[in-house]
């Protein structure tokens, strides 16, 4: 009988069961404690409310720290030995192993916490108006909610390969990565600057100092840094947390 | 089946731990895998799954590369290790969600397992011992009916009565489609059930043979009798008891065609001598290699 050794939706699907059930308990629990927390959040603070500034400033953090952590977390089993056992031997390919966890990382997670946070603003808008005879209102997503959507899967694929690339600590280590090299690119964008516009270098600190000595490269670098984090990071990172995945070992 | 060709591994840039090691396996045999502690079993059995990858040589099941873990090869293989992981499912749970990956398995024949093991079906695994939980995992490898099981030190954990339970699970498990491979060292636990032999040493597969080639190549001389000829014994084992108070045991090569032909071997004497001198011990086998051929190109 010939085996489809790629991808099959139906393998792919009994694996993200498999693995739904299996962290259910901690995510209802992680889920749980959020809940709690944003509602309690929501009723205390309702008293005072006078925009929408609540949500716009509680559902990024849900989304994005509450995302990274989860997604820092998807490859506990990975590094633990006896769980790498099961998880390396479940016959599915790398692809279905893999796609299921940025499925869980990205779409799942993004689609519960929208879904999730718009039924806890629901409930602390009512149990709010109850008390107060106020509330922060409904939470509807808007389109710097959506754009908050889109940074977090973006920013999501970096603490996955960190998930898969780190036996532990994954997240710090993936923030202190990040800080490194960003420290290294501002460190080496100096050097550079400082050869090539030596003027410009020597006239910081002065009065009337401009940085748009160069401003055609200045924009230039901001576009491909918008091309970078939009169009490249993702899928750079989505592609590299594959391959170390299917050169794990136990 | 399982086919191992120059495999050169070792962990880090430390010294290796296999050197160029070969060995094939092939299917209707329960092997057994013995070694000295920190030999590498555990390793080698790893090498065999893929999940290590040898640094040279290749590992290949069923023609097929096991470092590509490929669902084709992992559907054939299931793997219980000495340290495992259960999730917190009850056993019939774990069938019905883990079950479905494997195309031959037989739910009926993990139901009938568990029966046999005395392990409550609806039980969650989470208030199981250790002992229990490793009985659901044999249990889970048999209704998965691959045709390669992999089993880590298999009997640690389990208590009397269940040894006995799980030699006659693994007595019906084996199949002329199927490789089993049993890394032990508990060999008074398995030793009516493993056949061949394999004793892994210094990085090399140094010992591979039958159970029927054994007894007809070695014999075990026991020392109330009187001390073995010269030059006969392979190897001594001194006695046992306070003191040394009852007499020892030495394994003798059988002289071809005498009246040790097909004597019972004790694996426990055979490993202490492959391991004390493999060498001397194949030598016991040569009278037999021609014999040995002829049975083989009669297969």
């Amino acid at each position: 009988m010939h085996t489809n050794n790629s991808f099959s939706p139906a393998r792919a699907w009994y694996a993200l069961r498999a693995d739904l059930w299996q962290q259910s308990r901690a995510v209802l629990a992680g889920a749980g404690s959020a809940t709690a927390l944003i509602l309690v959040a929501n009723v205390i603070t309702a008293s005072g409310a006078t925009g929408g500034g609540f949500h716009a400033t509680l559902f990024p953090l849900a989304l994005i720290v509450g995302g990274l952590l989860f997604t820092s977390a998807l490859f506990t089993d990975l590094h633990d030995k006896p769980r790498a056992h099961a998880y390396l031997t479940l016959p599915v390919s790398t692809l279905e192993r893999w796609t299921v966890r940025l499925l869980m990382s990205t779409i799942g997670y993004a689609g519960a916490t929208l879904a999730g946070y718009f039924l806890v603003a629901l409930l602390g808008a009512g149990v709010s108006e109850l008390i107060w005879g106020r509330s922060h209102g409904l939470f509807v997503p808007d389109a710097d909610a959506w754009r908050t959507v889109l940074r977090y899967l973006v920013v999501s694929s970096v603490f996955l390969f960190g998930a898969v690339y780190f036996r532990r600590w994954h997240a710090s280590k993936v923030v202190l990565a990040v800080s490194g090299v960003l420290l290294a690119l501002t460190l080496l964008a100096a050097g550079l600057a400082g050869l090539l516009f030596p003027e410009l270098i020597v006239s910081i600190g002065r009065q009337g100092h401009t940085m748009d000595a160069a401003p055609r490269l200045t924009e230039a670098i901001a576009v491909g840094a918008k091309i970078f984090f939009w169009a490249v990071m993702g899928p750079l990172f989505w592609f590299l947390s594959y391959l170390r995945l299917r050169e794990a070992e136990v | 089946m399982v086919d191992l060709q120059g495999i050169t591994f070792g962990y880090g840039k430390g010294e290796r731990l296999f050197d160029r090691l070969d060995l094939g396996l092939t299917p209707g045999n329960v092997y057994g895998l013995l070694g000295r502690n920190g030999a590498g079993k555990t390793t080698l059995l790893r090498l065999m799954a893929g999940l290590l990858f040898p640094n040279e040589g290749s590992a290949q099941v069923a023609g097929e590369e096991v470092r590509r873990r490929t669902p084709s090869f992992l559907r054939e293989l299931y793997f219980v290790p000495e340290e495992f992981h259960t999730p917190a499912l009850s056993p019939l749970a774990l069938a019905r969600l883990y079950g479905v990956f494997y195309p031959r398995f037989d739910h009926a024949d993990m139901t009938r397992c568990l029966a046999d093991l005395e392990v409550d079906p609806q039980r969650s695994m989470t208030a199981m011992s250790y002992g229990q939980k490793k009985k659901v995992l044999l249990a889970f490898a048999v209704a998965t009916r691959c045709r390669l099981l992999i089993l880590d030190e298999p009997t640690n954990g389990l208590d009397i009565p269940a040894k006995g339970q799980f030699r006659r699970l693994l007595a019906g498990a084996a199949a002329d489609d199927r490789v089993i491979v049993v890394s032990t060292h508990q060999v008074r636990d398995l030793e009516h059930l493993i056949d061949p032999v394999l004793i892994l040493e210094q990085g090399q597969i140094v010992f591979h043979h039958a159970v029927e080639e054994i007894s007809t190549a070695l014999a075990v001389h026991d020392a109330a009798a009187g001390p073995p000829g010269d030059g006969e014994a392979i190897y001594v084992e001194p006695g046992a008891g306070i003191g040394g108070a009852s007499a020892g045991r030495a394994l003798v090569a059988a002289a071809r065609g005498s009246a040790a032909d097909e004597s019972a071997i004790d694996l426990e004497l055979l490993f202490n001598s492959v391991v004390a001198d493999h060498r001397r011990v194949a030598a016991a086998f040569a009278p037999f290699a021609g014999s040995r051929e002829e049975h083989d190109a009669h297969e």
